[in-house]
């Protein structure tokens, strides 16, 4: 028999019975939604987990920081000369960076250097949370800025900075102390376009403040404290060359930080702090700053996510500290497996009960049929054929509630994904998420049950004898 | 004249409870290629079950059943389904149209397992039908037929495959005694026509009368083969 009749004949025969069909595609229908719309929620969550880390640098990032011999250590080990001392700490410094960038998997190494500084903006005041980056790790960060915005220039005489979307938040008013978190308000500070007096040496600025807000009530030890005060730092005017994209309310990995070029900043510090030791730079123990500029940080990137173990052991065999993404992304992994084995579990025993609608719909459809196969196998339709024409119905069956639960899924999951939107912010992405392969899996998942489900049903049909089916009456 | 059917020492016993039912006890005969042989007898001695065994329906107890030289009682269930597609056109007591199908659809069924493309086998039913004077009828349903419409079309689709032998169970069991003699003409008809085997059940002594020959069987045992000699030399003659 040709595919085409068999597929004919099948066809007319659930049109037969087109309640009965209907009824039984409906279960299938359910159980395949069921099945699509639990998984898509799983993966919507994988997702927007995935776009969380990509936002944290990704899974091929690796963070090295120094490993500074722990406080107890350098107390104890007073008989140590400072040669020991040097040593026993790691340093990320310009050789070590070049180090990493020569070891094996490495793509890039750049260094991070990470000060916090005071902003003054009229009768404001903010803290900065500032990044010194190279510009090919700013790059790579892939931030988003606003329009007209663009990534600090190198060779430009002034620090610009890139401001995080949420810097704003940061700020407070100098007189009051009172900022966006008490008030709700934010402050009337346009970064694009305003200037910014920046403070990098926030001791000496407050020192400097010092007297003029207690001095009032203390009188005698204001004085005192006014003249050995250090002098006033240099406030340096600074402009924004960039805001990162979303406005005030929506949160990325890059909302709260300023970024600026790292050499930059690097020769700023050593300007402002000239002869004394740099805030997060280490000091010997003479308080003398150490013999090379240390950084917060090295950013390392590996050039494949299933190299970033080994790469992170060979690091932290050198004796530096290494973070990285996998082994959050390992134990998330896990995890999300087991929620979508939980939620697919859930939806494939509405499948299955569907198995069960089928093969009961198929049992009725060949009892009623005894009489017809049983001409057909006399009149010569082979076995094979009757097999496949009610396999090919079962089947069928599974793929009509396959394609309907499909379409019902994406229905359901842009529901999903509107309700959930509406209430909740800072979630990025959707909830529910159907990838093409989903739809592919389930469709074909769909069709299989049924031909599973109509297997035996198929079977029998075929063993019917057809001396029974055309004796009676 | 060649041998088409060839039964030697055909037993089929059915076991009921503690008794046992011989239903053939013993049969041998031949069929000659294009004979029209009927079997006559009284209910329940064994007529269905002869035929049956002959269309590869039923397994014999004992005996052989050799059908152009092919030993029918050794075949497996699919190979007998092969055998019959190819071979064997049947005809029904109660027709066992496909209630879904119209008339020319039931025809062109045995076609469409043989796998023939649509337009061929729509064309070969067509012409059938056109045999059986139901040109008019093609697009009926068959509960929008007469019985006798029913059975025209059972004969058409009996004889579409171009099959050498016809089997017929009681084929005007359940029409009446004109519409039996209309059937009966056209199954004698085309069966001399185009020179095809036919056997055929009935318990009507009359309707035998068609018959080159008509075997007699009474409780599983053919007591007499009757011979109609000119009614056999006229058909040939045709
Ligand atoms: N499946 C069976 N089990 C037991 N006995 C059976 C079976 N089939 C037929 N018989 C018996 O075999 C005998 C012959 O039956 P068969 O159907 O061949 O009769 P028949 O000549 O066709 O009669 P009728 O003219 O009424 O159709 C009967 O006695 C019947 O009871
Ligand atoms: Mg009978």
């Amino acid at each position: 028999m040709r595919w085409s009749d068999l597929l004919r004949m099948s066809i007319s025969s659930l049109r037969r019975r087109k309640l009965r069909t209907f009824l039984t595609v409906l279960g299938v229908v359910i159980g395949t939604a069921s099945i699509v719309v639990m998984i898509s929620l799983g993966l919507g969550l994988q997702q927007s987990m995935y776009e969380e880390v990509e936002q944290n640098g990704g899974t091929t990032s690796l963070t090295v920081t120094g490993k500074t011999g722990d406080g107890m250590m350098m107390s104890y080990s007073y008989g140590t000369d400072g040669n020991m001392e040097e040593e026993s700490q790691k340093y990320i410094t310009d050789e070590v960076v070049e180090e990493l960038k020569g070891l094996k998997h490495v793509k890039s190494a750049n260094p991070v250097l990470n000060v916090s500084a005071l902003a003054l903006k009229g009768r404001y005041i903010g803290y900065l949370d500032l990044y010194g980056m190279t510009p090919e790790e700013l790059e790579a960060r892939n931030i988003e800025l606003e329009p007209g915005g663009r990534l600090p220039d190198p060779d430009s005489a002034e620090l610009e900075l890139v401001f995080g979307n949420a810097v704003l938040t940061n700020f407070y008013e100098e007189s009051t102390g009172r900022g966006y978190w008490e008030t709700g308000e934010m402050p009337d500070i346009d970064l694009k376009t305003d200037q910014l007096f920046l403070i990098l040496d926030q001791d000496a600025y407050y020192s400097a403040q010092e007297p003029v807000s207690s001095g009032p009530t203390e009188g005698g030890d204001g004085s005192g404290t006014e003249v050995s005060s250090p002098k006033a730092p240099k406030k340096y005017v600074v402009h924004a060359c960039g805001v990162v994209a979303g406005g005030m309310e929506a949160y990325n990995a890059n909302s709260y930080y300023v970024f600026c070029d790292i050499d930059k900043l690097r020769s700023f510090l050593q300007k402002e702090f000239r002869g004394r030791a740099i805030p997060g730079q280490p000091a010997t123990r003479s308080g003398k700053p150490y013999s090379q500029f240390v950084y917060s940080s090295a950013s390392v990137q590996a050039d494949d996510m299933e190299n970033v173990e080994e790469l992170a052991n060979t690091i932290r065999s050198m004796g530096y500290n290494v973070s990285t993404n996998i082994e959050y992304i390992n134990s998330m992994k896990k995890q999300f497996a087991m929620v979508q084995g939980v939620l697919g579990g859930i939806g494939a025993v509405s499948l299955f009960v569907a198995a069960i609608g089928i093969a009961n719909t198929m049992m009725m459809s060949i009892y009623e049929r005894t009489k017809e196969i049983g001409v057909m196998k006399v009149i010569g339709c082979s076995l094979r054929n009757i097999r496949e024409m009610f396999l090919l119905e079962a089947g069928f069956i599974g793929f009509m509630g396959g394609v309907a639960g499909n379409i019902l899924s994406f229905i359901m999951s842009a529901v999903i994904n509107i309700l959930v939107s509406g209430e909740s912010m800072g979630v990025g992405g959707s909830l529910s998420y159907i990838p093409l392969w989903l739809v592919l899996t389930s469709m074909g998942f769909a069709v299989l049950v049924g031909m599973a489900a109509g297997y035996f049903p198929a079977l029998r049909a075929m063993k019917l004898s057809p001396l029974a089916a055309i004796r009676n009456e | 004249m060649k041998k088409i059917i060839s039964v030697k020492n055909l037993y089929k016993l059915y076991r009921v409870g503690d008794s046992c039912v011989r239903a053939l006890d013993g049969v041998s005969f031949d069929i000659r290629e294009g004979e029209f042989c009927a079997i006559v007898g009284t209910s329940g001695s064994g007529k269905s079950t002869l035929l049956n065994m002959l269309a590869g329906l039923e397994k014999p107890t004992k005996g052989e059943i050799v059908i152009d030289g092919c030993h029918i009682e050794k075949l497996k269930e699919d190979e007998l389904v092969r055998f019959r597609r190819e071979n064997v056109g049947f005809v029904f007591q109660s027709f066992h149209l496909i209630g879904t199908m119209n008339a020319v659809e039931n025809v062109a069924l045995p076609l469409t397992f043989r796998g023939e493309p649509r337009k061929q086998r729509m064309k070969k039913a067509e012409r059938i039908l056109e045999l059986v004077n139901l040109t008019k009828h093609r697009k009926h349903m068959p509960n929008q037929m007469s019985g006798g419409q029913q059975q025209r079309v059972g004969v058409a689709r009996a004889l579409v495959s171009d099959p050498k032998i016809i089997f017929a169970d009681e084929p005007t069991g359940n029409l009446d005694s004109h519409t039996s003699e209309d059937v009966m003409g056209l199954m004698q008809k085309v069966v001399r026509e185009q020179g095809r085997t036919l056997v055929m059940v009935t318990h009507d002594d009359h309707l035998a009368e068609y018959a080159d020959r008509v075997f007699h069987i009474i409780d599983g045992k053919i007591v007499k083969i009757e011979e109609k000699q000119k009614r056999k030399e006229g058909g040939h003659e045709s």
